[in-house]
């Protein structure tokens, strides 16, 4: 099956059968996600904008959604 | 036999539900509208994040015993169909898997997905979502799904998310769409035609594609629903009215009778003088 093993702070990967390791990104080491490195560039992009542009980003980027976790019984 | 009271009490109430529905007939064609631009762009994420899906024909192998299942809706009611498409579907999907030996977990983005779920298959529900529906999803609502679903430490090895595909003005479909985990397309023979891929990206891709992949069913969802919407409150405004004029007539007959009764009391009481 795979050989790629992903440890929990996992430092060089390698991809099945390729034999070549790769440097994991510095944000992946410090331990956030791609959702949450895109985020982060997405809203440093939003800041540096223009004023007039900027209240138009800032509005479509807006997330409402909240999370429910069921109880257990 | 309904007095005259009864009546015009009966057929106020209906004039003024017929106002509110043909109001929320308006107010959810606006909204479909502009659901319906915001789908346009919205479709390239959602094609291009399952196009490599597609083109490397990445399948899960068999053996696979995790399951999620990510149901799309909304909060609100008075829509048709929406909400109980996507739970009969879930529903028949958690019945199939589930005597096939699978583990399944179902995460509900939507308050009706819930208030579904819940009685019957509560303890299949993973993770729920609210305030879906109050305004037009964005792709942070989608990331936070997708963050969500990530940190929840549910380590599925295949998923599907079904949502309500928009068709047309009139009509949807509830459809499904597959997600994989990382070891399935990591251990995707097709995967080898493909340069430059390491697992460090394709670990960035997997998420980004999770978060793509919402953010399509969303609009998608959203713009079925609205026009949903708009169907139903037009029949409902369409059948009170069938209502207001067949009152109506009730009412002026039981008028008239009511002016003969009080006619005859008068001329037999005046014979009997």
């Amino acid at each position: 099956m795979s050989s790629a093993v992903v440890l929990p702070f996992p430092v060089a990967l390698t991809l099945p059968g390729s034999g070549a390791a790769a440097m994991v990104a510095y944000w992946r080491q410090a331990g956030l996600s791609y959702i949450r490195y895109s985020q982060i560039c997405a809203q440093v992009v939003r800041a540096a904008m223009k004023p007039q542009y900027k209240a138009e980003a800032e509005r479509a980027a807006m997330a409402t959604v909240k999370t429910v976790k069921p109880k257990k019984e | 036999m309904a007095t005259l009271k009864d009546i015009t009490r009966r057929l106020k109430s209906i004039k003024n539900i017929q106002k509110i529905t043909k109001s929320m007939k308006m107010v959810s064609a606006a909204k479909y509208a502009r659901a319906e631009r915001e789908l346009k762009p919205a479709r390239v994420y959602g094609t291009g994040a399952l196009a490599l899906y597609e083109k490397a024909e990445i399948k899960a192998p068999e053996d696979k015993k995790k399951h999620l299942l990510i149901g799309v809706s909304s909060d609100r009611g008075l829509c048709g169909a929406i909400h109980t498409s996507i739970a009969k579907t879930l529903k028949n999907e958690i019945t199939n898997l589930s005597n096939a030996g699978k583990e399944v977990m179902v995460v509900g983005v939507g308050d009706k997905i819930r208030g579904l779920l819940q009685r019957t298959h509560g303890n299949y529900l993973l993770l729920t979502f609210k305030e879906v529906g109050r305004r037009p999803p964005s792709f942070g609502d989608a990331s936070v799904i997708a963050s969500e679903l990530l940190n929840s430490g549910y380590e599925f090895d295949e998923g599907s998310v079904i949502y309500n595909r928009f068709r047309s003005v009139i009509s949807y479909k509830t459809d499904e769409k597959p997600i994989f985990s990382l070891e399935t397309v990591a251990g995707s023979e097709s995967l080898s035609i493909y340069d430059d891929i390491d697992a460090d990206v394709l670990r960035n891709y997997q998420e980004f594609t999770l978060a793509n992949i919402l953010y399509y069913s969303l609009k998608e969802s959203t713009t079925s629903e609205q026009s949903a919407r708009m169907t139903a409150m037009d029949n409902a405004s369409k059948n009170a009215s069938e209502m207001i004029d067949k009152l109506t007539l009730t009412f002026n007959r039981t008028r008239q009778a009511v002016i003969t009764k009080e006619l005859i009391e008068i001329i037999s009481g005046a014979a009997a003088l």
